[in-house]
C-alpha cells in the first residue's frame, strides 16, 4: 500500500512497509475498549500496517464483474415459524452475572 | 432573512409477532425482568440466531404499503457498539441490503398532497432496557425487550415543518396499524422516532448542518422539539455562529434540548455482514402471497365510506384513524343497515366515552352487535335517543345486552298519547308560573316543562310526541 493511495493511514518505514498512524491505532483500540501502552501502540502500528498492506494486493485485482461474497455458503431462506417456546429461568441469568438486583443484571452506572 | 426547516425521520416500530426476531422467546411488553430471555437473545457464546419468517412477511407488507422496491436478496449486518443494553456488543441490523428502498408516502398538507420519500426500510432487533438505580448508583439491565423485531423506516429529508412531520407520522402509524404489523403504542415504546433537523435560507438548494434527536416517543414532544431545534439553529446563524453536527437529547420538562455527542465522538459502528445469518430470497411469489393478503388501507376505506355511505370527509377521516375503530364502525353499519347513525354514535358517544375514561377509543369494549341493536331500537322508536345513551354507557361499563336491559328496566319509549297527556296535565297544574311565562312569550318556559314531564316519566317519553302534546296543552291553557 503506497502513501499516495492512503496518505491519511500513516507513513512508510525504512523497509517501505506501512506504519499506521498512532492516532488511528488509538481510535481503533478505543472502539475495541482496549488501552495499549506506548510499546504496544508501536508494535500495533506495524502489525496493522502489514495487515492493511495485504489489502493492497486484493485491491489490485480486477473485481468490477465479480459479485461480492457476503457469505461463504450459498444457503438461502433459513427461517423459522413465529412460535413461542419457553424461555430460560430468570435465575440462569442471575447466576451468570457477578451482581444482580430485583431480577436485573447490575452494571456500572451508564448514562447517555 | 427567512428560513425553512428540513426534517428527516427515522421511525422504529416494534412488530407484533408472537416471538422474537431470532429466537422463540415471547415478545410481550413488560413481564418480570429477564424472564423472556434465552441464550440467543442474551448473546451467550455458541448461540445461533434463526430468522422469524413472520418478520419478513410484516416487512414486505410495510414495503408494499409504502411503495418501496423490495430487495430480492436481503441480508443482515452487524452494527457494533458497546453498551449494556446490547449483550452481544452488536445489534443485528441491515446496512448493505435493506429489505426495502425508494418508497414514498403521500400526506395531506395545507398546501395539498405532498409526496414524502422513504429512503429505506430495514429489519433489526431491539435492545434491552436500562434502568438507573439511584440507591446503588448503578444501572440495572432487563433483556426482555432484547431481540424484539423492529422495522426502521427512514424518510428522505422531505418534511418542511413540525406540522408536516406530525402528519407524516400519523399517516405512517395508521398504515402500520391497518396492516396489522404493529400496535404502535408510543407509551410502550413500540413506535419511536429519531428526528433530524436542519435549517436553510428559503430558496437554498443545499442542506444546512443537521442535528439528531434520538428515541422520541410522543408526537407532542416531536412537534415541540422540531420547533425549538429549528429556532435554536436559526438563532445561531443569525448570531454569526456555526451549527455543530451532533446528537442532542430533548428534555420535555425543560422544553429544550442539550448536546449529547458531537460528530467527532460519533459512533463508528464498523458494520459487516453477519456470518450467522444467510440471505433471504424474496421471490415474486412470496411478494404476491403477501400482497394478496394485504389489509385494506385507511385511504381506501375512507373513500369507500364517503362513496358508499355518504359520510363526510371529516367523519370518514376520524373513523379511519385506527383499524379497531374502522372495523367496529363497518360492522355496526352493516349489521344495523344504518351507516349514518353508526357514524354519528361512533363520532359522538363513542369518542366522548374514550375521553371520559381517559383511554384510546380502540381500547373501549363495545361489541358491534350491541351498538347495531341499539341503533335499530332508536330507529324503530323502541327507545328514545336519551335513553339509548344511558344504555350505551351500560354496554360499555357492564357489558349488558341492550334488548334485555330495555325489558328488565322498562325503558321502552312511551308513545301512548293518553299516558303523556295525563302527565302533562299534572306538570302544568304544578307549574302555574311557567304557563304565565309561556303566554308572555318566554319560549324557555316550554323547554322547562318538557324537562319536567320527561323527568316525571324517567326520560322515556317520545320526545316529538311530548313536544306536540305539550304545545297543544299550553296553547289551550
Amino acid at each position: 500500500m503506497s502513501q499516495t493511495q492512503h496518505p491519511d493511514l500513516g507513513n512508510l518505514d525504512q523497509q517501505g512497509h506501512l506504519t499506521l498512524d498512532p492516532i488511528l491505532v488509538k481510535k481503533v483500540a478505543r472502539l475495541a475498549r482496549l488501552s495499549p501502552n506506548e510499546q504496544e501502540l508501536d508494535s500495533l502500528s506495524h502489525e496493522l500496517g502489514k495487515i492493511l498492506e495485504h489489502f493492497q494486493n486484493i485491491e489490485a485485482l480486477e473485481t468490477d464483474n465479480v459479485e461480492p461474497t457476503y457469505h461463504p455458503q450459498d444457503l438461502l431462506d433459513s427461517v423459522r415459524p413465529d412460535q413461542v417456546q419457553p424461555s430460560y429461568d430468570q435465575s440462569v441469568f442471575m447466576e451468570l452475572t457477578p451482581k444482580h438486583k430485583d431480577g436485573c443484571l447490575m452494571v456500572p452506572r451508564t448514562f447517555e | 432573512m427567512s428560513y425553512e426547516t428540513v426534517i428527516g425521520l427515522e421511525v422504529h416500530v416494534e412488530l407484533s409477532t408472537a416471538s422474537k426476531i431470532f429466537c422463540s422467546c415471547e415478545t410481550t411488553f413488560g413481564g418480570e425482568p429477564n424472564t423472556h430471555c434465552c441464550p440467543v437473545c442474551t448473546g451467550l457464546p455458541g448461540a445461533l440466531p434463526v430468522l422469524n419468517e413472520q418478520v419478513v412477511d410484516y416487512a414486505i407488507r410495510t414495503c408494499l404499503a409504502t411503495h418501496c422496491a423490495i430487495t430480492p436478496l436481503t441480508r443482515f449486518d452487524r452494527k457494533n457498539y458497546f453498551y449494556p443494553d446490547l449483550p452481544k456488543a452488536y445489534q443485528i441490523s441491515q446496512l448493505h441490503k435493506p429489505i426495502g428502498r425508494n418508497g414514498h408516502l403521500e400526506i395531506e398538507t395545507a398546501e395539498g398532497l405532498k409526496k414524502i420519500g422513504i429512503h429505506e426500510i430495514h429489519m433489526e432487533e431491539d435492545a434491552g432496557k436500562l434502568i438507573h438505580d439511584p440507591w446503588e448508583d448503578c444501572t440495572l439491565v432487563d433483556y426482555n425487550r432484547c431481540g424484539v423485531p423492529l422495522l426502521e423506516i427512514v424518510s428522505e429529508p422531505d418534511l418542511r415543518s413540525a406540522e408536516e412531520a406530525l402528519i407524516y407520522l400519523e399517516k405512517l402509524r395508521s398504515i402500520l396499524q391497518f396492516l396489522g404489523v404493529s400496535d404502535c403504542r408510543m407509551e410502550q415504546g413500540s413506535l419511536r422516532a429519531d428526528v433530524n433537523v436542519s435549517v436553510r435560507p428559503v430558496g437554498s438548494q443545499t442542506f444546512g448542518t443537521r442535528t439528531e434527536m434520538k428515541n422520541m416517543n410522543s408526537f407532542k414532544a416531536i412537534g415541540r422539539a422540531i420547533v425549538a431545534e429549528a429556532k435554536r439553529q436559526i438563532d445561531l446563524i443569525e448570531d454569526g455562529k456555526t451549527i455543530k453536527q451532533e446528537t442532542r437529547r430533548w428534555d420535555e420538562n425543560k422544553d429544550s434540548s442539550f448536546a449529547m455527542r458531537s460528530k467527532e465522538d460519533a459512533m463508528d459502528y464498523r458494520y459487516f455482514p453477519d456470518p450467522d445469518l444467510v440471505a433471504i430470497n424474496i421471490t415474486p411469489d412470496w411478494i404476491e402471497r403477501v400482497r394478496s393478503g394485504l389489509a385494506e388501507l385507511p385511504e381506501s376505506r375512507r373513500a369507500r365510506y364517503i362513496a358508499d355511505w355518504q359520510l363526510s370527509e371529516y367523519e370518514a377521516g376520524v373513523l379511519t384513524t385506527h383499524p379497531a375503530i374502522a372495523n367496529l364502525f363497518e360492522e355496526t353499519a352493516t349489521l344495523s343497515g344504518r351507516p349514518k347513525d353508526a357514524a354519528s354514535w361512533m363520532l359522538g358517544e363513542f369518542m366522548q366515552a374514550a375521553k371520559e375514561q381517559e383511554c384510546e377509543p380502540q381500547d373501549l369494549h363495545m361489541p358491534a352487535q350491541s351498538l347495531a341493536t341499539l341503533i335499530a331500537r332508536v330507529a324503530e322508536g323502541v327507545v328514545n335517543r336519551n335513553t339509548a345513551k344511558k344504555i350505551f354507557t351500560q354496554i360499555l361499563e357492564n357489558k349488558v345486552d341492550p334488548d334485555a336491559y330495555i325489558e328488565q328496566n322498562g325503558l321502552r319509549m312511551v308513545s301512548n298519547p293518553d299516558a303523556l297527556k295525563d302527565k302533562i296535565a299534572e306538570i302544568i297544574a304544578a307549574n302555574p308560573q311557567s304557563i304565565v311565562d309561556y303566554k308572555a312569550g318566554k319560549t324557555k318556559a316550554m323547554g322547562f316543562l318538557v324537562g319536567q314531564v320527561m323527568r316525571a316519566m324517567q326520560g322515556k317519553a317520545d320526545p316529538q310526541l311530548l313536544n306536540e302534546l305539550l304545545k297543544d296543552a299550553l296553547d289551550r291553557a
